[in-house]
């Protein structure tokens, strides 16, 4: 077995449970995290940029975050679906929260999309990964002023974007007129 | 929407539950050993190209055979230019080669400065043809007697002879995918004497850029050809090929000898007599099908390999007698599971030849297990095989589902019935539910010693060279019929075809 190979198999001894975790949420599907994980693994095995990465990690949580945002954009429905049903999965919540939580992740979700893909990574680490700036700024070669200054920025950008946003019911309004 | 509430969005989204991310991290694990697994055993059995080409002497001995094309190309299209009547200019190189009394041929590969045969043929009106070919995996060596065809490979245990494809199929087999049309220009500056007979100099600078240069006798036979690379604003030669006509030559050559150590596969024999039964490591009968396992060795802590074969019992034969050539009986199929022992073993199987002939069927499979968090047996291997009755199946689909029968002009191997093949393909990847008749759980010891790079990469080669030699086909269902009866299972499928839409191609095709 090569080094890469078998690095990479050490990465997935060490960072997989991570991984998973960030694809699952970002999913909201168990079948699809299992398979966006497993292709992951397989692609970067093939990947020479993977192999000449300076720090392979921060390299796969990237590469997670974009094959789960690809993943979405193809399967929006499903996707939508999952979510309601991720969300009703929580102990004794009432319909109507059920379904306002549901949109609120989804708007967030498909905004996120949206912002830089530097953006989208960080948000994805510090939010929803609930990373420590020292590990994001390790993972992005910056400092950990850098880092939470960066966060901070990215956030905003993407409160602007929700803002900005058309709500479900005006989208619908609007469809009707 | 205020930063709390998409920071609490995000935060909140459900998380997988301990026994979801192991059993992600367990499948991840056992997919990425069988890719890795798959690069190796690629890297060893496997020719490529790379994208990005370093000069080294290994790429350029890769290229052998890209070589070889070339420097023969140069001499068959020489043919081309000078009788344009002529359609292909391989048959003339043939004919050329043919009408004399014997003819001698070598390439060679400049390799950093060092000349490195090739290939080398000789031809022999009354004897055969006898071919030297270096590639990657070394040195083959075919000789064609006009009645049988030896293919052997230096250091390998194991040659094998098959029915003579003819001399001239020989020589076309080396020179058809040659052939070229391209133009060449006269050039009497360079005209030069070969082997003590004045040549006539052409040239052209062909599509890839490659200069090709010819020396021509007056029987217009090309007796040089030289094939250079520009490099540095200069034209480096790379490639050389030489032929040379009505030399003595040793009658030896086309009589193969080898040590006492080498086994000779006789593939002109009975197909199941290089597996035997008799000789193999388990074998049990079942659903008129005898299943042997010839081979079973430990590659790796967590993979091995197994060989084995599936032929139908006499009593199948009589049953269902042989039609026409290349009539398929049945094959295996080996189970890829997640699940298959109830330790959790995870295993993948990935087939790594498939071959047939006389109705047997021979497979190959490299086994590869993962155990999370548990160390694997290392003397005991199990895996699981199906039988597919293929034959049975192909004789009834015509009947129930009114397609018709192949002519006797098609009753060929491949050209069977593709429309047929297609639909029962189709039967068993839409219409069957996933349901495995295993035959048996093999339990066996294992050699204590793994088999080594070499013994791997020689067993492939050598499944690998069996299939070109037998060119057999294959239809690979991905799952099987259950274990009701043949008529039970075509009742199923055809119930389950009837709930599908009627736009389905499928359906409308077969009714």
């Amino acid at each position: 077995m090569n080094d890469s190979a078998t690095r990479l198999l050490e990465l997935l001894e060490k960072s997989g449970r991570r991984v998973h975790n960030l694809l699952y949420k970002l999913t909201s599907r168990a079948d699809v995290a299992e398979e966006l994980m497993q292709e992951l693994f397989v692609k970067l095995l093939r990947s020479q940029a993977f192999d000449s990465a300076p720090n392979q990690e921060a390299y796969l949580l990237r590469s997670a975050i974009h094959l789960a945002f690809d993943w979405r954009k193809s399967n929006l429905r499903d996707f939508q679906l999952a979510e309601c049903a991720a969300v009703s999965n929580q102990p004794v919540v009432a319909p109507l929260d059920v379904l306002i939580e549901a949109e609120t992740i989804r708007s967030v979700l498909t905004t996120l999309d949206q912002l830089s893909d530097q953006d989208r990574e960080l948000i994805c680490l510090r939010y929803l990964q609930e990373e420590s700036y020292e590990t994001i700024a390790a993972q992005f070669e910056i400092t950990v002023h850098h880092a939470r200054s960066r966060c901070s920025k990215a956030i905003a950008r993407l409160r602007q974007k929700l803002e900005l946003a058309p709500t479900s019911e005006q989208h619908s309004e609007g469809s009707r007129s | 929407m205020n930063d709390s509430v998409i920071i609490s969005a995000v935060a909140h989204l459900t998380e997988p539950s301990a026994e979801q991310t192991e059993r992600a991290i367990a499948k991840t694990r056992e997919t990425l050993l069988a890719e890795i697994t798959q690069m190796e055993v690629d890297k060893m059995i496997e020719t490529p190209v790379p994208a990005a080409p370093r000069r080294t002497p290994f790429r350029l001995l890769r290229r052998t055979v890209g070589v070889a094309a070339c420097a023969i190309l140069a001499v068959g299209i020489s043919w081309n230019y000078i009788d344009s009547s002529r359609s292909f200019a391989f048959t003339q190189m043939i004919d050329a080669i043919q009408n004399a009394a014997t003819a001698h041929y070598v390439v060679q590969d400049n390799v950093d400065g060092e000349w490195i045969d090739t290939l080398e043929v000789w031809h022999s009106r009354s004897q055969g043809v006898y071919e030297r070919r270096r590639d990657r995996e070394g040195v083959q060596v075919r000789i064609d007697d006009g009645s049988r065809l030896w293919v052997y490979r230096e250091g390998a245990d194991q040659a094998t002879v098959a029915q003579s494809v003819g001399v001239t199929g020989m020589l076309e087999q080396i020179v058809k995918p040659l052939s070229l049309e391209v133009k060449f220009i006269r050039d009497p500056s360079k005209d030069r004497t070969v082997e003590g007979t004045h040549c006539r100099y052409h040239y052209s600078v062909v599509d890839t850029g490659e200069l090709v240069e010819l020396w021509v006798d007056k029987q217009e036979r090309c007796r040089l050809a030289l094939v250079s690379i520009k490099a540095h604003g200069n034209w480096e030669e790379r490639r050389r090929s030489s032929v040379s006509y009505d030399l003595p030559v040793d009658a030896n050559r086309f009589r193969p000898s080898f040590t006492s150590d080498v086994r000779i596969a006789d593939l002109s024999e009975s197909f199941g007599k290089l597996f035997p039964l008799d000789d193999s490591i388990y074998r049990t009968t079942k659903h008129g099908f005898e299943v042997g396992v010839h081979e079973l060795r430990s590659v790796s802590p967590n993979a091995f390999l197994a060989v084995v074969s599936i032929r139908p019992t006499q009593e199948t034969r009589q049953r269902s007698p042989r039609e026409f050539p290349g009539q398929k009986y049945g094959q295996f199929i080996a189970v890829e599971t997640s699940d298959l022992h109830e330790d959790g073993i995870f295993q993948k199987a990935m087939s790594m030849s498939h071959f047939e002939a006389d109705g047997v069927c021979v497979q190959a499979y490299l086994f590869t297990h993962t155990s999370p968090g548990k160390p694997l047996s290392p003397t005991a291997a199990v895996f699981t095989i199906g039988i597919n009755d293929y034959t049975e199946i192909m004789k009834l689909l015509p009947v129930r589902f009114n397609i018709p029968l192949p002519s006797t002009e098609q009753q060929t191997c491949y050209a069977m019935s593709a429309e047929l093949e297609k639909a029962i393909e189709e039967l068993y990847t839409k219409a069957i539910a996933v349901e495995q008749l295993p035959v048996d759980t093999v339990t066996l010891s294992l050699a204590p010693r793994a088999m080594n790079e070499r013994e791997l990469r020689e067993m492939a080669a050598r499944t690998l060279r069996s299939v070109e030699e037998l060119r057999g086909s294959t239809l690979v269902p991905k799952v099987r019929p259950s274990e009701t009866s043949l008529e039970q299972f075509l009742d199923t499928v055809e119930r389950r075809l009837e709930s599908k839409s009627p736009r389905d191609g499928y359906l409308m095709r077969l009714r």
